[in-house]
């Protein structure tokens, strides 16, 4: 899979991407009518593939962290992690080169540098054991919780080899534990998340208690499954819908979830571009980097504050009484809301200019181009992350950049002229509209009542959604709200973060079922999370066919 | 290797970080692993070494027959214990160094004028050829730069007999205010040569616990088994995945055998890494000399230090050493008292005086003699280093320059290359220059090479600067002057390539 820039110069690396078809987004068979063909689902497997993949960068660092009680390595130490077609790094399945693999080497050796002060603890060897069984007991312990299970026998007659390898070419007992371990964490049973493998490509595999405990671990904590899910593990506990709910319920309940959790929105709605935020000073001179790091903070902490204190209200998301507000925001945004140093929650009356994501100046300014704001990005956000449409690249020979401005020419008409007609309004007709009815907010994100002397049309339409015509920012986005397409791409957006890999066709049950459960919790993100840990597809693997 | 039973630090950073005293480098670690390579220092290191000797020589009798080709060389009585090495060396005749008459060393390798304000006072100005080449690579290795001795005689050893000068100003403000004063040059900081093998050893190669090579190869190994302990794995692995998680793993495991390849390189460059066997320091405790410093052991000294230089190579430690093999003038001793002549012409100096005066023929051949003893030492430091080969193909000499030279050319007339009626003192013209090894690639050896003169009448040749120009391109630093910038400037045609 790979991600073309498009010739228009967007942001959104993974345009180019076609979603595949089957998606039940809009109209596919099942999406929508609650069960009415649930007998298509009963008598077929509905998972789609699961490619191996390994920890990503923060899930390596929280484990290294979490297993040792250590400092954790730095980002930069690591090999990159790469975005799939929705721009989630969590489906870590590219090659690694040998670059990335010394990575590996070398960071495993600095935790082990580390590592020489707990070794009493790890290998406490008393007199009267042999070297041997001490080590066998550090496989026991240790070694289960590196690779996230017991080590079978020939593993433990492996590494049992490997330290007494080590201690014939005259390492010292620390010497030897010590390269044990490292050897264990360039291993790949532990760089990788190992599921059932080998098995019929055609039925999905049930995971096992320690397979289920990582998951859920690296989902909600991004980290190594911790003591209490280890030993429900240990009890085979983890193949039941309920002790997951449980475990689920005590996991979701600790603040080590909120990063996970930020995440999903950071890379959902590209708020992590909020923070690379740089205007033109000349230009844009109160968009400074105290402002754009205060903006960063309000996204974020508006959408933590939707999930975890409205039960993550989809609907919260486009229209909410919430505003998050400092000093600096108030100033930026000329509304007198807060005069505090750090940000706090408030609420204000929902208005045109005021009222949700939409109207929050930081992300509209990242996913806008940086020296002007463009009604064709906006749209394509809306198009690509709240409907899980494809963005095709223009055809070759297509002439791109926008005509010059004239006077007397509202940047929407000027792009209408650009797009509207020909082999361009097919494509620019499905997402161009939405970003027309966000003209009222300019480069900076903030409201603007005219263009310079033009007066601003932000009514329009967009044919194949299920909105309606719309106008403005607001009425877009109470619609979005409420739409039965946006809630199903919300399901799939989840679903594919959640599950670390592609959505395919053959999940299409799985999502339906999804679907009703969002419908009934009204949306509820927060439901929907712990409806995709309680999935069927959630406790089994499909290998991939290759 | 015996193994302490004490629990220590493996660590390279730790050791790189140098608690009390330990320096080490892994050999060719940073060159060779690829997130480590610098777009300058492509394959191997190229070392540089400094033979430096003293009063000058027989020029007639040094000199070799001019080669047309590679192959051809026939060496002088003078360099007979070179033989086995001729290969490996260019000659280069007639060239002309910065004018001293009394100890010249520190003028000799910056190609600059010295500071003179009165004996011992004698310093150099600016920098010299090895210092210029160390800072240029500072940072590929733990130490810059090496300056070894042999008798270089405490009160003058940063003065008169220091031919290792860093462009650092010196600091003491009086000796600057002093040869402003004279309308010199400012003198600059000397690096003093150390005579004793055995505090060298101790500085470079144990931290006075343990020993630091033998920590750095554990580490070493320690990686090896990592490798090993995943490569091993995967017969078992593949046994359990299917086809679509094999492909992927497979890959994981390529990549392991890709930087496997290169620890396997690595193996083998610290393979050659060994910590020398100099042992202790026989100074007896109520020795009023130590035993480094006494005459009868030059041999033996000059070996010591053969073996170090070829160690901080291997170990690279360093990549630029230097070697004065006696002290300036007056301070030097005399070598093993059987090779003086019969009559009594005093000590090696003395010997090289008595050239032109009624001793003219015994001087003569007694100096010949004694530079001739000097070069079978140094045909046995070359051994050591063609001793200890590279992981990249050929020994330490193959990646090595080696430049031979003296403070002095000839001590008086040299009918032979046009010089009549001199003064019959120490001359720095027809400067006895000898390079040894390819430089990893830069110089084509077994060659002889008569640099044309620039004023016949003087039997004067090309300034030295030019060479020195010519060494520092073969070296990869593309200066295209060197040291007084008044004297010849370029780089010397027909020596490198």
């Amino acid at each position: 899979m790979n991600a073309r820039r498009s010739e228009h110069g967007a942001p959104d690396a993974r345009e180019s991407e076609a979603r595949p078809s089957a998606v039940p987004t809009g109209g596919g068979p099942d999406a929508s009518t609650g069960g009415a063909a649930s007998g298509v689902c009963d008598t077929q497997p509905s998972l789609g593939p699961t490619p191996l993949r390994r920890l990503t960068r923060v899930e390596y660092r929280n484990t290294v962290a979490d297993l040792f009680d250590i400092a954790a390595p730095s980002s930069a130490d690591l090999p990159d992690d790469a975005a799939d077609s929705q721009g989630f790094t969590t489906t870590t399945s590219q090659p690694i080169s040998p670059e990335g693999a010394l990575k590996y080497f070398e960071v495993a050796t600095t935790v082990g540098e580390n590592l020489l002060a707990k070794l009493p603890a790890l290998f406490p060897c008393a007199d009267g054991q042999t070297e041997d069984e001490c080590t066998r007991e550090l496989l026991a312990s240790t070694g289960t919780k590196i690779f996230r299970r017991p080590l079978t026998e020939h593993e433990q007659d492996h590494f049992a080899t490997v330290f007494a390898k080590a201690r014939a070419d005259e390492a010292t007992v620390d010497e030897a534990v010590l390269t044990v371990l490292q050897t264990m964490l360039v291993s790949p049973q532990f760089l990788f998340i190992m599921e059932p493998s080998q098995a019929s490509a055609s039925e999905p595999t049930k995971l096992d208690s320690w397979q289920v405990a990582t998951r859920l671990s690296y989902l909600l904590w991004q980290t190594t499954p911790d003591a209490v899910l280890l030993d429900a593990a240990s009890r085979d506990e983890l193949v039941t819908k309920s002790a997951v709910a449980a475990q689920t319920a005590r996991m979701l309940d600790s603040p080590r979830a909120k990063a996970a959790v930020a995440a999903f929105f950071d890379q959902w709605l590209m708020l992590r571009d909020i923070e690379k935020v740089q205007k033109d000073p000349d230009i844009f001179p109160d968009v400074t980097e105290p402002v754009v790091a205060a903006l960063t903070r309000e996204s974020r902490t508006f959408v933590e504050d939707l999930f975890w204190n409205h039960d993550g209200s989809l609907g919260r998301l486009f229209i909410s009484p919430s505003r998050v507000r400092d000093a600096t925001l108030s100033e930026f945004y000329g509304d007198s809301l807060s005069e505090a140093d750090d940000a706090e929650l408030v609420e204000d009356v929902v208005t045109e200019r005021s009222f949700g994501l939409f109207s929050q100046a930081g992300f509209l300014m990242a996913i806008s181009k940086n020296d002007d704001h463009s009604a064709i990005f906006r749209g394509k956000l809306v198009h690509s992350r709240l409907f899980c449409k494809p963005i095709f690249l223009p055809p070759p020979g297509v002439a791109t950049p926008l005509p010059a401005i004239e006077p007397g020419v509202t940047g929407r008409e000027r792009i209408e002229m650009h797009t509207g007609s020909g082999v361009c309004v097919g494509c620019h007709g499905q997402f161009n509209p939405f970003g027309y009815a966000l003209e009222h907010f300019d480069a900076t994100g903030r409201w603007r009542e005219t263009e310079g002397e033009l007066a601003i049309d932000t009514a329009a339409e967009v044919v194949s959604s299920d909105l309606g015509p719309f106008d403005g920012a607001r009425d877009l986005s109470s619609k979005l709200a409420n739409s039965e397409q946006v809630h199903e791409c919300a399901v799939s957006q989840m679903f594919q973060y959640a599950m670390r890999r592609e959505i395919t066709s053959d999940d299409a049950c799985g999502l339906a079922s999804l679907n009703r459960i969002f419908l009934d919790s009204e949306q509820s993100m927060k439901e929907l999370l712990v409806a995709i840990t309680q999935s069927d597809a959630f406790f089994a693997r499909i290998e991939p066919k290759e | 290797m015996a193994y302490s039973p004490s629990r220590r630090t493996l660590s390279r950073r730790a050791l790189l970080r140098g608690a009390g005293g330990i320096v080490i480098g892994l050999p060719l670690l940073e060159a060779m692993l690829p997130r480590h390579t610098r777009g300058a220092d492509p394959g191997p290191p190229q070392r540089f070494l400094v033979w430096m000797s003293v009063n000058g020589t027989v020029v007639e009798r040094w000199i070799c027959p001019p080669t047309a080709s590679v192959g051809e060389l026939q060496l002088s009585e003078i360099l007979a214990p070179l033989e086995r090495h001729k290969a490996d060396m260019v000659g280069v005749q007639n060239l002309r160094c910065p004018a001293g008459y009394a100890h010249a060393y520190p003028s000799n390798l910056t190609g600059q004028a010295q500071v003179d304000i009165g004996y011992p006072l004698i310093y150099g100005t600016g920098h010299s050829l090895d210092q210029h080449i160390a800072k240029q690579w500072a940072g590929r290795t733990p130490i810059p730069s090496l300056q070894l001795g042999v008798q270089v005689d405490s009160k003058d050893r940063d003065t008169s007999a220091c031919v290792s000068w860093s462009e650092e100003p010196h600091p003491d403000q009086g000796i600057a205010n002093q040869a402003a004063e004279r309308d010199q040059a400012p003198p600059t900081r000397g690096l003093p040569a150390e005579n004793n093998p055995f505090a060298v050893f101790t500085r470079l190669f144990t931290d006075g616990t343990s020993n630091a090579i033998d920590n750095a190869k554990r580490a070493f190994s320690m990686r090896r088994s990592m490798l090993d302990g995943v490569l091993d794995q995967v017969p078992a692995l593949n046994q359990r995945l299917g086809r679509a998680d094999r492909a992927i793993v497979e890959n994981y495991f390529d990549s392991v055998r890709a930087i496997e390849a290169q620890i396997t390189a690595l193996d083998a460059a610290s393979a050659a890494c060994v910590a020398p066997m100099l042992g202790a320091d026989p100074t007896a405790a109520d020795a009023t000399t130590p035993w480094w410093m006494e005459q009868a052991h030059v041999t033996d000294v000059l070996k010591l230090h053969g073996e170090l230089i070829a160690a901080v190579f291997a170990c690279d430690l360093t990549r630029v050493v230097v070697l004065t093999v006696a002290g300036s003038g007056g301070s030097s001793r005399m070598p093993p008292a059987d090779l003086l002549p019969a009559n009594d012409m005093g000590d090696w100096h003395g010997v090289s005086h008595a050239i032109g005066t009624d001793k003219d023929k015994q001087a003569r051949d007694g100096l010949a003699a004694i530079d001739s003893w000097y070069y079978d030492k140094l045909a046995v430091l070359l051994d050591s280093l063609k001793s200890v080969p590279e992981p990249t193909g050929g020994t330490l000499l193959t990646n090595s320059l080696v430049m031979s030279t003296n403070e002095y050319g000839p001590n008086g007339d040299v009918p032979a290359l046009g010089l009549v009626g001199s003064n019959n003192s120490h001359m720095c013209k027809l400067m006895p220059i000898l390079l040894f090894g390819q430089a990893a690639g830069a110089l084509e050896t077994g060659r002889w090479v008569t640099t044309p003169m620039v004023n016949v009448e003087q039997a004067e040749g090309q300034h030295i600067n030019r060479l020195y120009v010519s060494i520092l391109n073969a070296l990869g630093i593309p200066d295209q002057q060197f040291g007084d910038p008044g004297a010849d400037q370029g780089p010397l045609e027909g020596v490198f390539g």
